[in-house]
């Protein structure tokens, strides 16, 4: 009798505890939650309405179906120019970048260097630079008439390259800037990813007779593979929404620095067609999600053989 | 400890509205007390002094808001789109002002603020710009205008063996075919570039004429329109007297400070770029009237949007900024050309000297190229279908894409741009 009545007493106070600090808790997860739905969840919806639309942004919006996507899919060489420039400017960067990205960190481990901390912090200014100053004078380097990289090619006797008039100088141009920005970077990540290595791995190598180059590739290497795959996957990430670099540097006459963002962007600042923009974004949203899948894939193969 | 979090929390939650309400009390006094009008406008238009000014003969506050030229119309167009936060007073660039006055009711017509009152004192190509077809809106008050003229180097000239005197220039090259010539000539005898690239030969062409790509019914008529075709023509044969380089670049710089370019066809205010770029070429340049009269190259106009709470107040200061003597002196603080003909008769435009170059009557030069400005009608999708003919243009300077076909690609894109 006694201990029923007890128990009835505290149920309710423990019960009023319980829900306030469910109350508390939500409250204290909740600026996340009222920015991310501000910022993230009602942008998506509100691109997905869009991209059924036609809007001109000052205007009313008119429903139009499918026809933007099918616009993109089936008439737009422009975008699927800016699908291919994407992806080479992509891989004409990351792939010497991730190398040697790879070979300075492995070099930055090494004992012998001295000054360390001073090569590290060098690496890695670039990458805190402003993406506007770097343009500025990446663009001058790559002048045409009067640029310093055909000043170089000409003392070598090659003739000068249209860096901002071909193809392949506008594809060079822009990757060597996007390097030179994130190559320090990926630098750093691999030298904390190095030092997570046991030493006595490589005293044991270097006992059994392997030399430098041996153990990079049979050591070092494999058991960097989780971070490779994470600067892979940053990179893909990060080279698929190229923007304020072919923005800067000019995307030439015949489109050829249009990325996908540029692009976008320019459908919706420059033509003001927000719906034709808004779809670009979905489409982009599916092309970035399968080859980030199809990279993984790939990595994960090439680090387990 | 949560409670504690909690109450910080709050704390700064709580004090966040406290520093919003205050400003909100701030403003408001303002606006009852003495008035506050904001203006957005992108660097160059000159206003600060005069703002100033009419503060203190008036009291009321002008809060100048400066941006990039493109951030301050996208900004606009999302303030008007969204319907809070635009500014009182906004300048609004040529290239815009179709957009805008296809959405004429986000602004005020200044006929009711008492704009009847500015018909006649403005340019009638300026004017013409600024009203609707029915000349029963006007969204804004004209602001500068930018007549091209030819600004040409006097020593490439005579190692050529052309004439060096303005008069005998414009004589001699009076049509843009005679102007192709001549760059020939130049080339053949000295080596060195007429212009900095074809596309600007052919914007110069375009703005000659009042029909460019669009009828005012927004059907495009560009594959049809004699002069964009003429332009068209000219520039694209042109690739052999052109540098190609970027107008305001860092290398366009460096060909100008290097002799390499002959002329620059330019409105008032560019020739201070060129100054700049090329400091040590002052005194080697002559000013004369471009071939086919004249053309626009910038120039604004001031629109009070519908948001705004005081629309006469702004009205009030935006025409009298932009009144005749007022342009005259921002002109005379070195910003840009009025668009006011009846300032050009003015001594300090008369009589206007510049040491870069050798007229003493570059100011009749200017007054002269602004009255032969022709209003040519842009349409909402003026500057996109533009930039298509110039990358067009540039692709057969780049790399010798033949011009059918590059002509053929600029109609294609257009087609498909104007019916997303």
């Amino acid at each position: 009798m006694d201990t029923v009545q007890k128990s009835k007493q505290y149920r309710p106070k423990r019960y009023s505890q319980k829900a306030s600090e469910v109350k508390s808790g939500y409250l204290f997860i909740s600026p996340f939650f009222l920015l991310f739905g501000v910022f993230g969840v009602f942008p998506l919806v509100f691109t997905l309405y869009l991209s059924f639309h036609r809007w001109d942004i000052l205007g009313e919006t008119e429903f139009v179906g499918f026809s933007n996507f099918s616009s993109i899919l089936f008439n737009d060489p422009l975008f699927w120019k800016a699908v291919g420039n994407t992806f080479s400017i992509w891989a004409l960067s990351t792939i010497p970048q991730l190398i040697a990205a790879l070979l300075i960190a492995f070099f930055l481990n090494q004992a012998f260097l001295k000054y360390k901390s001073f090569f590290r912090l060098a690496i890695f200014m670039p990458n805190v630079t402003s993406v506007v100053a770097v343009a500025l004078v990446f663009s001058a380097i790559f002048g045409t008439q009067y640029g310093l990289a055909n000043y170089i090619l000409s003392l070598f006797g090659i003739e000068s390259i249209s860096w901002s008039g071909s193809y392949i100088g506008t594809h060079i141009a822009i990757s060597v800037m996007v390097m030179w920005r994130w190559v320090g970077y990926n630098a750093i990540i691999y030298l904390a990813g190095l030092q997570g290595i046991p030493k006595d791995l490589y005293e044991a190598a270097t006992i059994d007779g392997a030399n430098k180059l041996q153990q990079l590739l049979y050591i070092t290497v494999p058991l960097l593979r989780p971070i490779i795959i994470f600067t892979v996957v940053q990179s893909t990430i990060g080279g698929m929404q190229l923007f304020a670099e072919p923005l800067l540097f000019g995307e030439g006459s015949r489109s050829q620095g249009l990325t996908m963002t540029l692009y976008l962007y320019q459908e919706a600042f420059n033509r003001f067609s927000f719906g034709y923009a808004a779809a670009i974004a979905w489409v982009l949203f599916l092309i970035i999600i399968i080859f980030s899948l199809f990279n993984l894939f790939l990595t994960r193969k090439i680090g387990s053989s | 400890m949560g409670k504690k979090l909690l109450l910080l929390l709050t704390g700064i939650v709580l004090m966040f509205f406290l520093v919003a309400c205050s400003e909100d009390d701030a403003n408001s006094e303002n606006e009852s007390g003495n008035n506050e009008l904001t203006l957005w406008a992108w660097p160059g238009f000159g206003l600060g002094e005069l703002a100033e000014e009419y503060e203190e003969e008036t009291g009321v506050h002008i809060n100048i808001q400066e941006a990039d030229y493109g951030d301050v119309h996208q900004n606009l167009i999302t303030a008007l789109a969204s319907g809070s936060g635009a500014p009182d007073i906004s300048a609004v660039d040529e290239g815009y002002l179709d957009r805008m006055k296809e959405n004429q009711d986000q602004f005020h017509n200044l006929f009711d603020l008492g704009g009847e009152e500015l018909e006649g004192v403005y340019l009638d190509s300026k004017w013409e710009q600024a009203t609707n077809a029915d000349q029963d809106f006007l969204i804004g008050v004209p602001t500068d205008v930018g007549p091209m003229v030819m600004a040409y180097r006097e020593d490439i000239f005579e190692e050529a063996g052309l004439p060096t005197d303005p008069e005998e220039v414009a004589a001699e090259i009076d049509s843009w075919e005679s102007y192709v010539e001549a760059g020939r000539q130049v080339m053949d005898e000295t080596g060195k570039y007429m212009i900095n690239r074809t596309s600007d030969l052919y914007l110069a062409i375009l703005e000659q004429s009042e029909e460019q790509y669009f009828t005012p019914d927004e059907e495009f008529i560009g594959m049809e329109s004699d002069q964009n075709l003429r332009a068209w023509d000219i520039a694209s044969s042109a690739g052999d007297i052109s540098i190609n380089l970027e107008r305001d670049t860092a290398e366009w710089g460096t060909a100008l400070a290097d002799d390499q370019i002959a002329t620059v066809l330019l409105p008032p205010w560019m020739l201070q770029n060129v100054k700049n770029a090329a400091p040590d070429s002052a005194g080697k340049w002559n000013v004369t009237f471009m071939p086919e009269g004249s053309g626009n190259f910038g120039g604004s106009f001031l629109t009070i949007p519908k948001q705004s709470d005081q629309p006469q107040e702004a009205y009030d200061f935006a025409s009298w900024v932009m009144a005749p003597e007022q342009q005259l002196r921002i002109f005379k603080n070195s910003g840009p050309f009025p668009s006011t003909p009846e300032v050009y008769d003015d001594p300090a435009i008369q009589e206007l000297e510049d040491d870069f170059v050798n007229n003493n009557n570059l100011g009749q030069i200017y007054a002269e190229a602004a009255k032969e400005i022709v209003a040519g009608y842009k349409g909402t999708m003026h500057d996109p279908v533009s930039e298509l003919f110039q990358d067009g243009l540039i692709s057969i300077e780049d790399n010798d894409t033949p011009p059918e076909e590059a002509w053929d690609n600029v109609i294609d894109e257009v087609d498909r741009q104007l019916n997303r």
